[in-house]
């Protein structure tokens, strides 16, 4: 078995130390808002590059980059603020978990999610990863606008109470993301010959903003003296609880691994599906956001499987499907590995080596993050007043760090001030993150796919029309769904 | 504003990137004492993310002299906004060459061409040195009708409406080479469907894909596609063959003259001093001599090209023009 001598080989000293090296750095700038682990990464490559243990350097970049996303959910959980853009859905339930008092059981289905999606991605890569890798190719514009298309769906169950506000703040997330660059021609876009304008606006000052600034906002003026008052409960869930929300990590791992191997499909979407699916096949579906277990096990399972994916078309065809793998890439052709079907043929022993580190990279990461769950669990209860300035500061520093941009920072704190009014005034947020993340995205593969062949390609190619059918179904059903339970309210 | 950002933007990230220069950089720093330059860290801004060949031709440079002159060096991606951004910034510091530019084509020689009244002029930057660069090729699928870059050319004068290529959006150099050989063998490259990607990989998973007839890519982007049988090479815009690519044969070869390869300099601020030009010149000469720094920069697919600030700055300003016509 290739993949049982790979574990065994990473059983080494060396390539241990450099696989803990990995999952450490990992989870510290996946628990810090707004330091990616692409950022990290180009950071540490050149020296990596001094480093003459190829296989022990790129199992250490690969850990940093699997584990940052072990990382992202611990300050979603316990202050609302996304550590990674992708950990934006477990805002929604993880954090009023934290408010009543369940932080610890949270934080804890967040590590045990990741690492269930870890581990069985781990298993695909290993079993079946090159195979599928040459079915992710054929996945075009066309079927990248009618899946980014079908994402949309999920402003539905994002609106909470009212769809046009859902709706109307959606669009609004879209018209955001138009300024800036122009994703088909370069173009500056509603710069008005701002310079800083035509930068555009970027994801995590606005997260950080919309979401952290705005709930110190809202906490503060509540006078709140703790996030939680009273006795801390259990860390691990039981019963029912365990059992539902090992159900929605297995779900969300399905959703995110597939989505994980395409390039470009960046794991905020996964997450954001997985959340999305969670809400839809629950009986309680107006539970959701107030804190519900499943809402924090699919995204977080969905993000890992993610990040875990990306490794297939990289190994296999040496094909990043974003900035993170792209310097996992830059690093292997640094010490002269190709990746690609030779790579398998070549260097054998280091591509297992490699893989192997990823089983046993996943065990450290829940080792180390479980008996971190108590720890972090207690900052709850950490008098809010000490609180808040630290909170408020880590998101200044997040915004500014995504681009070196000061600008960033204000318009963080104008994030936070809009998020507050939205919430002061009953419009949800996290459908403006929705629309922001898609918005581009949209574009750009609308535009690529006519020119491609004109509105008719949506149609002709067969995955795009099932998808394209499936977005319009979950439409229909949903205004159906609405109908009914209105009328149920009202007779 | 951009003095106070250098004061006071004190990031995690720098923690992170002193702890990685320190130890290197706590040694022997006395030695420099009397040395007027290189007293503190020096910053090279880069206008696109990390990881690109550029990048990382930037970052191979600076881990080189981070070592011979023992002082942090450090390149910071500033991306967005076509450069423009990062450019600014440059422009904005002290001419005193701690802060400074990892400059491809896309933040000099093709700038102009796609960002109308831009607040700057290219050509005030100082030019200190073009240090390496990178070859690109014609790739399509391997089920592509097209055989030969005339296949190529003959499709896309006898039906441009059909005929879609990978493009970066205007200022690219894939873009540039596109157009110039739409020149050069008589098709009109309005009337073609470029099909826009954000980046030189997603030319060759496109190409992969089959979802555009033909792309333009850089080697280091095409090479495991290649080798797995993905895509297949047409032609490289050189004028020498590829030693790791024997068989692909040049755009010269087949009568279409392209010599367009994606470049990585350094530039400096407007006035930057003469000293400063001349040490830099000095020691980025020296370092490509070294077989360790060709070893490295061959490994992401890119060749040593050395041009000191004047000739760095002819080519640049020739080939700013070269495109201002294509693109009119």
């Amino acid at each position: 078995m290739d993949v049982l001598n790979g574990i065994v080989g990473v059983f080494s000293p060396v390539l241990l130390l450099y696989c803990l090296a990995g999952c450490v750095l990992g989870t510290l700038i996946g628990v810090l808002p707004g330091l990616g682990p692409a950022a990290t990464m180009a950071i540490l490559l050149p020296i990596t590059m001094t480093l003459d243990n190829a296989t022990g350097s790129i199992i250490m970049l690969a850990g940093l980059y699997y584990g940052a996303s072990y990382g992202g959910s611990t300050t979603s959980i316990l202050t609302n603020i996304p550590g990674e853009v992708s950990s934006v859905p477990t805002c929604f339930d993880g954090f009023p978990m934290t408010k009543a008092g369940r932080g610890g059981e949270a934080l804890w289905v967040a590590a045990v999610s990741s690492f269930i999606a870890g581990i069985i991605g781990c298993a695909i890569l290993a079993f079946v990863g090159p195979g599928l890798a040459r079915f992710a190719l054929q996945f075009g514009p066309p079927e990248y606008f009618a899946l980014l298309f079908f994402s949309l769906t999920a402003l539905i169950s994002l609106s909470g109470e009212s769809l046009l506000k859902g709706l109307g703040v959606g669009v609004l997330g879209m018209l955001l993301a138009t300024m800036g660059s122009d994703p088909v021609s370069g173009e500056a876009r509603f710069a008005y010959g701002q310079l800083a304008l035509a930068r555009g606006l970027d994801l995590i000052p606005v997260t950080v903003g919309l979401f952290g600034i705005a709930e110190i906002l809202v906490s503060s003026e509540a006078g709140i003296a703790r996030i939680y008052e009273g006795k801390l409960g259990r860390m691990m869930p039981r019963g029912q609880e365990l059992a539902k929300s090992l159900k929605a990590a297995l779900r969300g791992t399905f959703i995110g691994f597939p989505l994980g191997m395409l390039p470009g499909m960046t794991p905020p979407v996964a997450s954001f599906m997985a959340y999305d699916v969670e809400r839809r096949i629950s009986r309680h579906p107006e539970k959701f956001g107030s804190g519900v277990i499943e809402g924090v096990a699919a995204p977080e399972a969905a993000n890992n499987a993610n990040a875990q994916a990306g490794f297939v078309p990289l190994m296999a065809f040496g094909i990043p499907t974003g900035p993170a793998p792209a310097l996992i890439l830059a690093a292997l052709m640094i010490y002269g590995l190709q990746p690609g079907p030779m790579l398998f043929i070549n260097n054998k022993e280091f591509v297992w080596t490699v893989i192997g580190s990823m089983f046993v990279g996943n065990v450290i990461l829940l080792i180390l993050n479980l008996p971190l769950v108590g720890l972090w669990a207690r900052l709850s209860t950490v008098p809010y007043k000490y609180l808040a300035p630290v909170i408020l500061g880590v998101c200044v520093v997040a915004a500014y760090s995504a681009r070196n941009a000061v600008f960033d920072i204000w318009v963080a704190l104008l994030a936070g001030v809009a998020g507050y009014a939205m919430r002061r005034c009953g419009w949800p947020v996290a459908p403006l993150i929705l629309g922001f993340i898609l918005g581009p995205m949209i574009e750009l593969a609308l535009s690529q796919s006519l020119n491609m062949g004109g509105p008719a390609i949506f149609f002709t190619r067969p995955f795009s029309a099932g998808l394209l059918l499936l977005a319009a179904i979950v439409v229909a059903l949903s205004i159906a769904v609405a109908r009914i339970t209105k009328r149920r309210r009202t007779a | 504003m951009s003095k106070r950002q250098h004061g006071s933007g004190f990031t995690r990230r720098d923690i992170l990137k002193l702890g990685a220069s320190a130890p290197l950089a706590a040694l022997p720093m006395l030695s420099h004492a009397q040395d007027a330059y290189r007293q503190r860290g020096i910053d090279i801004l880069y206008g696109f993310g990390p990881g690109s060949s550029g990048d990382l031709t930037c970052r191979i440079a600076a881990a080189w002299l981070r070592k011979k002159w023992h002082v942090p060096l450090n390149v910071i991606n500033k991306p967005g906004g076509n450069t423009v951004p990062a450019v600014l910034d440059l422009y904005n510091a002290a001419p005193d060459g701690y802060t400074l530019l990892g400059d491809p084509p896309g933040s000099s020689s093709m700038l102009a061409a796609v960002v109308r009244n831009l607040p700057f002029k290219v050509a005030e930057r100082t030019f200190i040195a073009m240090i390496a660069s990178n070859n690109l090729m014609f790739v399509v699928n391997p089920l592509s009708p097209y055989k030969t870059l005339k296949d190529v050319a003959d499709d896309a004068k006898r039906d441009p409406q059909s005929f879609t290529w990978a493009s970066q959006g205007g200022a690219a150099t894939a873009d540039y080479i596109m157009r110039k050989f739409a020149r050069l063998s008589g098709f009109d490259i309005a009337k073609t469907k470029p099909v826009t990607v954000r980046s030189q990989t997603e030319i060759a998973t496109m190409a992969a894909g089959n979802q555009v007839k033909v792309g333009v890519v850089v080697i280091a982007a095409a090479q495991s596609a290649i080798q797995g049988g993905l895509i297949r090479p047409l032609a490289l815009s050189a004028s020498a063959r590829a030693p790791n690519l024997p068989n692909v044969p040049t755009t010269a070869e087949l009568g279409y003259p392209i010599d367009l390869p994606v470049w990585t300099g350094i530039s400096g601020p407007p006035k930057l001093p003469a000293a400063v030009v001349a040490k830099w010149n000095g020691a980025l000469q020296e370092m490509l001599k070294e077989p360790d720094v060709v070893a490295q920069l061959a490994k992401i697919g890119s060749v040593p090209r050395y041009l000191n600030a004047v000739e760095f700055r002819d080519y640049v300003l020739r080939e700013a023009a070269e495109v201002e016509e294509l693109y009119r």
